[in-house]
C-alpha cells in the first residue's frame, strides 16, 4: 500500500434480528480512512452510518449481529513507526478492551443521555485515562506539586529541608518513574483529565471537573465527551453525529475544536453526519452511504465538484444554494427502502433516473473510476 | 445549599399527614368508644379519677379537649393500655415492645438486602436465561407465600423435626431462652436495659453465650420476615438494573474500554441502586410497623401482637398510640428515603 | 383526528335507539346504585336500633360497587345525550363504559344480570352496521398502533415460559374451583367423625349408605287387575363394595283415593326375581317361581325390603294389584329404590380434627377464596381508577385532597387497617373481610391511575384534542384511560395474589368466617394446633395459597416485563 491507511473496512455485513424480520442493515460496507484525514460519512437517516461506527468498535448489541467482513486497523507504534495490522472482528474480548477508548474512540450524539449522571465530569474522564495510560510520571509530578504546595505554607526549617530532599529525589526519578500506588494514580488521572478539559477550551476546567453532567450546558457536555474520547490520544476518533444535537453556533465551535485537536493529538477523524455543510467545512475526504452500502468515496473537493453516483448527484442538487434561484427544490424521488426486504441488486435502483435492468440484478462493485475517486454504480454520471 | 431546603420542604409536607392521623385517632376515640377509657381503667384508683378528668379536660368543651389531647401527647401522656398483663402507660408499652420489633426488622432487612441485591443483579445480567427464571420464581414465591404458613413450616422443620431426630434445632419461640437466663443470671431473668438483646447481652451482661442465644432466637423469625422483603428487593433491583443497562451511558462506558464487570458494578449499579434504596427504606418502615403474623407465630413480644390484641380488646389508648407511632415511622421512613435519594442522585440534589 | 364526513351524518334508526338505550342504562345504573346505598343505610340503622332488617338480600353487600355504578350511570346518561348530538367519540366511549359496567356488574349478584343484559345489548347494537358507521373507522385508526403493539405483546407472552406457566396454573385453579362439585367426594363442611385427623391416603373406616331411586310414578287412573309393573334392576360391583349388608330393593306402594267405594281393599304384591327382564318375559310361571327371591303383600299400603345376593347380577321386580271389587279405579304412588353401602372415598390429603376431608375442602375453598379475591380487586380497581383519574385530570383542590387521603391510608399497615375495619363493621365474616380489603386497597389504584393520568395529560395529543373541541370525558375515556391500562393490569394481576394472602391472613387470625367454613387461611389456623402430629392439616392449604398467589404473581410480573416500553425490543 502506497497510501498510509489507518483503517480499512471491507465488506462489512450486519443484521438485526427483529420481530418483524431480519433487517439487513449493512450489506457489504467498504471504508478507507487515511492516516491524518478527516473523513465525513454522509447519508440519510437510517442508511447505516451509526451501525458502521459501532461495528468498528464492536459495540453492536443484540438483536444486531456482525455477520461477516473485515475491520482492519493499522496500529502505528509512535516510537518505532512500525505498523501492525489488526483485524478487529477477530480480536478476543480482552484484546478489544485495549482498543476501545484507547486506540479508537467514539464521541456520541446526544450529550444529554450519554454521560453517566451520577458521576462527576472529571472523574468520568479520569476513568478512561486510568485504565489505559501509564501514569507513573504524572503521579510523580502530582507528588512534586503537592510537596511544593507544602513548602509554600512555610513550615519549620527542619521539615522544609525534608521536603526539599524529597522533591529532589522525585525529580531525579522523573525519567524512570516507578509504578504509582492507587491513590496517586487517581490524582494523576484527574490532573490529566483537567488538562484535557483545558485542551477542549472549557472555561474554568478545575471547577467543571468537579461538577455533574446535568449542571453543564449541552455544548459544554459535548466538549467533555470529546475530552473523554481524546484523553488517550487515540489513532482514530469517530464522531457519531456529534454535533447534530447542538445548535448551529455551538456546532461550529465544536467542529473547529476538533480540527485543532487533530493536529495536536495526531488522530484521524471520522465524522458521521447527514449535514453536507459540516462535511464541506471540516472534512477533506468523504464517503457516501446509502441503505447500508457504500456508494461513493473520494476527497471533499472532488465530490462537490464532480459527483458521479446518481445518489450523490441528487443529494448535492437537493441542497439549496444561496446564489441560485429556484421555484421548486429538487428532490430524489421515492423514499428510503425497507431494509427487511431491500431492493435487489443496487439498493438505489428504484429511485434512480438512470437505472436499467442490470441495476436490479447485480450489485455494483466499488471501483476506482477516477484516481482517488471510488464509485459503486453501473451507470456512473459526471466526468469520468 | 439546596439540600437543606429540600429536607425542610419534605418535613413541611409531612406535618399535615401526622396531623391528619392525630386528629383522626382523636375523633375515632370519640365515635367508636369512650375516650375516658384511654386514661381511666378498671384499675385506676378512684381517688385519681377526678384529677385525670380535669387534666384532660373531660369536663370542658370539645375544642379544649382536643387542645389538651395534643398537649398531653407532646408531654408523654399517651393513655393507658389494657392489653398487657397489667395496665401500662402506652409509652411504656411501646418502649418495651418497639425495640423487639426493631431488632427483628433489622435482622430481616440485613438478610433481605445482602441476598436481594446480588440476586437482582444476577437476574438482570442473565436475563431470560434459566438462572433468571429460577431467581424470579424464587423471589416471586416470597411474595406469594402466606407468611404465617411459612413460619409454621420453618418451625416444623427446623425446630420440631430437628429436635425429634436429635439434631441441634433452632428455637422457635420468644426472644431468649428463659431457663438459660435463669441458670446464668438468676431468678429475675432478663431485666431489660435498652431492651435490645444484642446490645444488652454484650454490654451489660457481658455474656457471649447469652448473645449467641439471642441471635439463634432471631434467626427463624428474621428469615421468615426477611424472605418477603427479599423478594421485593430482588424484583426492584432486577427491573431497575434492566432499565439502566439500556441507557446510553452504558454504551459509552463500554466504548471507553472498561471491563464488563466495571460497567455493571460501577456504572450501572450506582444508577440502579437509586430506586432500589427507596424501596428498601419504605420496606423497612413497613417492617417496623409490626409484622403481625410473624410475631404471632414465633411468640415475639413486639408491636404487632400488641396491636392485634388491642384491636380485639377495643383498647382505644393502645390503638391510638400504635396508630400514631406507625404514622410517625412512615413519615420518618419517607423522609430518610428522600434524603438518601437526594444524596445518591445529584440531579435531585440540585434541582 | 376528526373526520368531517361523519359529523354530519344524521342519527337515526338503530343509532338513535342505542342512544336512548344508553341513557336508560345509565338511569338504571344510578337507580340500582342508589337503592343499594339506601338499602345499606337502612339496614345499618335497623341493625343499630335492633329491628329486623327488612332490606332484601340482593341489595346488600356491595356498597362500593354501588358508588361506581352511580358514577358510571351518570357518565352513561351524558354519553347517551352526546350520541344524540352527533358526537362520534361518544360511541367508542360507550363501548368502554359498557365493558366496564359488565365487569363491575359481575360482582353484584342477581341484580347485576339485568345490567349485564342491557349492556350487552348496547354493545351488540354498537356493531350493527348502521351504528358502526358512526364510530368504527375512527376507533380503528386510534386503536391501530395499539393492536399492533398488542399482537407483539402476545408474541412475547408466548416466548416467556414463566408467564405461560402462570397462566396455565391460573386456568387450572379456576377450573378446579368451578368443577368443585364434580371432582370432590366430600362436601365443604361434611364431616366424618370417625375419620378425624387421619393422614393423607387413608381409606375411610365408615361405610356410607346410599339409595338410588330406580323407578317412581304417581298416576290418577289405574286399570283393574291384571295391572303389573315390572322392570329390571342392575346390581353392579359399585353397589357391592361393603358386604356387611347386602344391597336390597326397597318397595314403597301407596294406594290413594280408592274411589267412592270406601270399602274397597286393594291388595298390593311385590316380588323380586333373580333373572333379567328378557329372561323373565320368556319364562314360564314355574321357571319364574324357581327364581323368586322374595315376595310381600299387603292391603293398600306397602313398604318392604327384599335383599339381593352378593354377586353382580340383574334382577326383575314386579308389583301387581288385586281389588275386592272389579269395577273401581284408584291412584297409586310407587317408588322403587336400590339401597346399598359403600366406603367413603379415600382421603387423599388426610382429614382435619373434625373429620373434614382436606382435599375436598381445599377445592371448595378455592371457589370462595378466588371469588372474593377477584371481586375485591375489581372493585378496588374501579373505585381507585375513577377517583384517581378524576383527581389527576382535574387537579387542583380535588387532587390535593385525594393525595392527603391516600397518604393517610398508606401510613397504616394494610393488615391492621383491614382488621380495624372488620371490627368496626361488627361481625367477623368473609363478606366483611371483602369490604375491609376493598377499602384498604383502593388507594393503590387511585395513586397509580392518577400518576398515569398526570403524565398523559401533559402530552401534546391531549392539547390537540382539546383544541378541536373534545369534551373532558371524551378525552378521558377515549385517550387517557386506554393508556393507563398497562400498569393497571400488571398491578391488578399481582394484587389478586396479594389480596388472597391478606384475606387468608385475616381468616387465620380469626377475623374471618367461623370455624368449619372451607377457607384456606382458616384451615391453616385450625391445623396449627396439630402441627406436630398432623402437619398435613396446615401444609396443604398453605400450598394451595402459595401456588395460587404464585401463579398470579408470575403472570403479573411477566406481563410487566413484557409491557415495559424500555424493555421491549422490536
Amino acid at each position: 500500500m502506497s497510501e498510509d491507511y489507518v483503517l480499512k473496512v471491507k465488506n462489512l455485513k450486519v443484521n438485526f434480528y427483529t420481530y418483524e424480520g431480519v433487517v439487513k442493515a449493512l450489506d457489504g460496507v467498504q471504508l478507507r480512512l487515511k492516516r491524518g484525514d478527516t473523513m465525513g460519512i454522509v447519508g440519510e437517516t437510517g442508511c447505516g452510518k451509526s451501525v458502521t461506527a459501532r461495528s468498528i468498535l464492536r459495540l453492536v448489541e443484540p438483536p444486531g449481529r456482525i455477520e461477516e467482513g473485515e475491520v482492519l486497523f493499522y496500529d502505528k507504534n509512535p516510537e518505532t513507526g512500525e505498523v501492525t495490522e489488526i483485524d478487529i472482528l477477530k480480536l478476543s474480548d480482552e484484546e478489544m478492551l485495549h482498543i476501545r477508548g484507547n486506540k479508537i474512540a467514539i464521541v456520541f450524539q446526544d450529550p444529554a443521555t450519554f454521560p453517566n449522571p451520577v458521576f462527576r465530569v472529571g472523574d468520568q474522564i479520569a476513568e478512561v485515562i486510568e485504565i489505559h495510560q501509564d501514569l507513573g510520571r504524572d503521579a510523580l509530578e502530582v507528588k512534586i506539586e503537592e510537596l511544593e504546595q507544602a513548602l509554600k505554607a512555610d513550615p519549620p526549617a527542619e521539615k522544609a529541608a525534608q521536603i526539599e530532599e524529597r522533591i529532589r529525589e522525585y525529580k531525579a526519578m522523573l525519567d524512570n518513574p516507578p509504578e504509582p500506588d492507587k491513590k496517586y494514580r487517581k490524582k494523576a488521572a484527574l490532573r490529566r483529565a483537567i488538562q484535557m478539559l483545558r485542551m477542549v477550551k472549557m472555561p474554568a476546567p478545575e471547577q467543571i471537573a468537579n461538577q455533574y453532567p446535568h449542571e453543564l450546558s449541552g455544548g459544554m457536555r459535548q466538549r467533555a465527551l470529546i475530552a473523554m474520547a481524546l484523553a488517550c490520544n487515540p489513532s482514530i476518533l469517530i464522531c457519531d453525529e456529534a454535533t447534530t444535537a447542538l445548535d448551529v453556533t455551538v456546532q461550529a465551535q465544536v467542529l473547529r475544536l476538533l480540527n485543532d485537536l487533530k493536529k495536536k493529538v495526531g488522530s484521524s477523524i471520522m465524522i458521521i453526519t447527514h449535514d453536507l455543510g459540516v462535511v464541506a467545512e471540516t472534512c477533506n475526504a468523504v464517503t457516501v452511504m446509502y441503505a447500508g452500502t457504500t456508494v461513493e468515496a473520494t476527497s471533499t473537493e472532488e465530490l462537490f465538484n464532480n459527483p458521479i453516483h446518481p445518489y450523490t448527484v441528487g443529494l448535492l442538487k437537493a441542497v439549496p444554494k444561496l446564489h441560485e434561484h429556484k421555484d421548486r427544490l429538487d428532490q430524489i424521488r421515492g423514499s428510503v427502502p425497507n431494509l427487511i426486504t431491500p431492493p435487489t441488486g443496487c439498493r438505489f435502483h428504484p429511485r434512480c433516473d438512470f437505472a436499467t435492468e442490470i441495476c436490479s440484478k447485480e450489485k455494483p462493485e466499488l471501483r476506482e473510476i477516477r484516481p482517488g475517486h471510488w464509485v459503486a454504480c453501473h451507470h456512473p454520471q459526471g466526468k469520468i | 445549599m439546596k439540600l437543606r431546603d429540600f429536607i425542610l420542604r419534605r418535613i413541611l409536607l409531612a406535618i399535615p399527614v401526622v396531623f391528619g392521623v392525630l386528629t383522626m385517632t382523636w375523633f375515632l376515640s370519640y365515635v367508636v368508644g369512650d375516650p375516658l377509657s384511654m386514661y381511666i381503667t378498671e384499675r385506676t384508683p378512684d381517688a385519681a379519677i377526678p384529677g385525670i378528668i380535669k387534666s384532660h379536660g373531660f369536663d370542658q368543651p370539645l375544642y379544649v379537649q382536643y387542645f389538651l389531647y395534643l398537649r398531653n401527647l407532646l408531654s408523654g401522656d399517651w393513655g393507658v393500655s389494657t392489653s398487657e398483663a397489667s395496665d401500662m402507660p402506652v409509652l411504656q408499652v411501646i418502649s418495651l415492645r418497639f425495640p423487639a420489633t426493631i431488632e427483628l426488622a433489622m435482622v430481616a432487612m440485613v438478610f433481605a438486602v445482602v441476598l436481594g441485591i446480588p440476586l437482582g443483579i444476577l437476574s438482570a445480567t442473565k436475563k431470560d436465561r434459566p438462572i433468571d427464571h429460577v431467581t424470579r420464581v424464587f423471589s416471586l414465591a416470597g411474595v406469594s407465600m402466606p407468611i404465617f404458613w411459612f413460619g409454621l413450616l420453618l418451625k416444623y422443620v427446623f425446630y420440631f423435626q430437628l429436635s425429634v431426630h436429635g439434631l441441634p434445632a433452632l428455637p422457635g419461640d420468644y426472644r431468649y431462652d428463659i431457663t438459660l437466663w435463669h441458670n446464668l443470671v438468676g431468678d429475675q431473668g432478663y431485666v431489660p436495659i435498652t431492651n435490645f438483646m444484642l446490645i444488652d447481652t454484650l454490654l451489660f451482661y457481658h455474656s457471649p453465650v447469652l448473645w449467641w442465644d439471642a441471635i439463634l432466637h432471631l434467626t427463624m423469625p428474621g428469615f421468615c420476615l426477611g424472605y418477603l422483603t427479599l423478594a421485593i428487593i430482588t424484583r426492584m433491583m432486577r427491573s431497575s438494573m434492566l432499565e439502566v443497562l439500556k441507557e446510553d451511558y452504558i454504551t459509552l462506558a463500554r466504548s471507553k474500554g472498561l471491563r464488563e464487570r466495571v460497567v455493571i458494578y460501577k456504572h450501572a449499579l450506582r444508577n440502579a441502586l437509586i430506586p432500589t434504596v427507596t424501596v428498601i427504606g419504605l420496606a423497612f418502615g413497613g417492617l417496623l410497623s409490626g409484622a403481625v403474623l410473624t410475631e404471632t407465630i414465633f411468640s415475639w413480644p413486639g408491636l404487632g401482637r400488641w396491636a392485634v390484641r388491642a384491636i380485639l380488646n377495643s383498647d382505644i389508648a393502645a390503638i391510638n398510640g400504635f396508630t400514631l407511632l406507625v404514622a410517625l415511622i412512615y413519615v420518618t421512613a419517607n423522609l430518610i428515603v428522600d434524603l438518601v435519594y437526594g444524596i445518591l442522585d445529584p440531579r435531585i440534589r440540585f434541582g | 383526528m376528526e373526520s368531517t364526513s361523519n359529523q354530519q351524518m344524521p342519527i337515526s334508526g338503530p343509532a338513535k335507539t342505542l342512544s336512548y338505550l344508553e341513557i336508560v342504562l345509565g338511569i338504571v345504573s344510578i337507580v340500582i346504585g342508589l337503592s343499594a346505598i339506601v338499602g345499606a343505610f337502612v339496614g345499618f340503622i335497623m341493625a343499630a336500633t335492633g329491628l329486623e332488617s327488612a332490606v332484601p338480600a340482593f341489595l346488600l353487600g356491595w356498597p362500593f360497587q354501588a358508588l361506581v355504578l352511580i358514577g358510571i350511570g351518570y357518565a352513561s346518561v351524558n354519553n347517551g345525550r352526546a350520541m344524540l348530538g352527533y358526537d362520534t367519540y361518544a360511541f367508542s366511549s360507550s363501548f368502554y363504559m359498557d365493558i366496564f359496567l359488565i365487569i363491575v356488574a359481575l360482582t353484584i349478584g342477581p341484580l347485576g344480570f339485568l345490567l349485564i343484559g342491557v349492556s350487552l345489548l348496547c354493545i351488540i347494537l354498537l356493531f350493527v352496521p348502521a351504528v358502526k358507521a358512526h364510530w368504527y373507522e375512527e376507533f380503528r385508526e386510534d386503536m391501530g398502533p395499539r393492536t399492533k403493539e398488542f399482537r407483539y405483546s402476545l408474541h412475547l407472552v408466548r416466548k416467556s415460559p414463566l408467564v405461560v406457566a402462570g397462566i396455565i396454573i391460573v386456568v387450572v385453579i379456576v377450573s378446579i374451583a368451578l368443577l368443585a362439585p364434580y371432582i370432590t367426594s366430600y362436601g365443604p363442611e361434611e364431616r366424618t367423625w370417625t375419620d378425624s385427623s387421619v393422614p393423607p391416603g387413608t381409606v375411610s373406616k365408615v361405610p356410607k349408605f346410599s339409595t338410588v331411586t330406580i323407578y317412581s310414578h304417581n298416576r290418577t287412573d289405574v286399570e283393574l287387575y291384571p295391572t303389573i309393573y315390572a322392570r329390571e334392576v342392575d346390581v353392579g360391583p359399585q353397589h357391592l363394595q361393603v358386604l356387611e349388608e347386602n344391597p336390597s330393593v326397597y318397595f314403597s306402594v301407596i294406594i290413594q283415593d280408592a274411589g267412592a267405594e270406601s270399602d274397597l281393599d286393594v291388595l298390593c304384591v311385590a316380588e323380586l326375581y333373580a333373572m333379567d327382564y328378557a329372561t323373565f318375559n320368556a319364562s314360564t310361571p314355574s321357571e319364574r317361581q324357581a327364581a323368586l327371591i322374595g315376595t310381600h303383600s299387603r292391603n293398600n299400603t306397602m313398604r318392604t325390603d327384599i335383599t339381593v345376593g352378593d354377586q353382580p347380577a340383574k334382577y326383575t321386580w314386579v308389583v301387581w294389584f288385586n281389588a275386592t271389587q272389579k269395577t273401581s279405579t284408584w291412584s297409586v304412588d310407587i317408588t322403587i329404590q336400590l339401597r346399598y353401602n359403600y366406603w367413603y372415598p379415600v382421603h387423599y390429603w388426610g382429614t382435619d380434627d373434625v373429620g373434614g376431608d382436606i382435599y375436598s375442602r381445599i377445592v371448595w375453598a378455592a371457589k370462595t377464596d378466588l371469588r372474593i379475591s377477584v371481586t375485591i380487586v375489581i372493585v378496588a380497581v374501579s373505585m381507585g381508577a375513577v377517583i384517581g383519574a378524576a383527581s389527576g385530570y382535574y387537579g387542583g383542590k380535588l387532587d390535593e385532597l385525594v393525595m392527603r387521603i391516600t397518604d393517610v391510608f398508606f401510613a397504616f399497615p394494610g393488615l391492621i387497617l383491614a382488621m380495624a375495619i372488620v371490627m368496626a363493621l361488627g361481625e367477623r365474616s368473609l363478606d366483611n373481610i371483602s369490604l375491609a380489603l376493598m377499602v384498604t386497597w383502593w388507594p393503590v389504584y387511585a395513586r397509580l391511575v392518577r400518576g398515569q393520568v398526570l403524565a398523559e395529560r401533559e402530552k401534546l395529543y391531549v392539547e390537540a384534542a382539546r383544541s378541536v373541541g373534545a369534551s373532558d370525558s371524551r378525552i378521558l375515556f377515549t385517550h387517557i384511560i386506554p393508556n393507563t391500562f398497562q400498569p393497571l393490569i400488571v398491578q391488578a394481576t399481582m394484587d389478586t395474589g396479594g389480596v388472597l394472602l391478606t384475606a387468608a391472613g385475616l381468616s387465620y387470625i380469626g377475623f374471618g368466617p367461623p370455624a368449619g367454613v372451607a377457607e384456606w387461611g382458616l384451615m391453616i389456623s385450625i391445623g396449627q394446633q396439630y402441627l406436630t402430629i398432623a402437619p398435613w392439616m396446615s401444609l396443604f392449604p398453605g400450598l394451595a395459597i402459595l401456588v395460587t398467589a404464585l401463579a398470579f404473581n408470575l403472570v403479573g410480573d411477566g406481563i410487566r416485563d413484557i409491557l415495559d416500553p424500555k424493555l421491549r425490543r422490536r
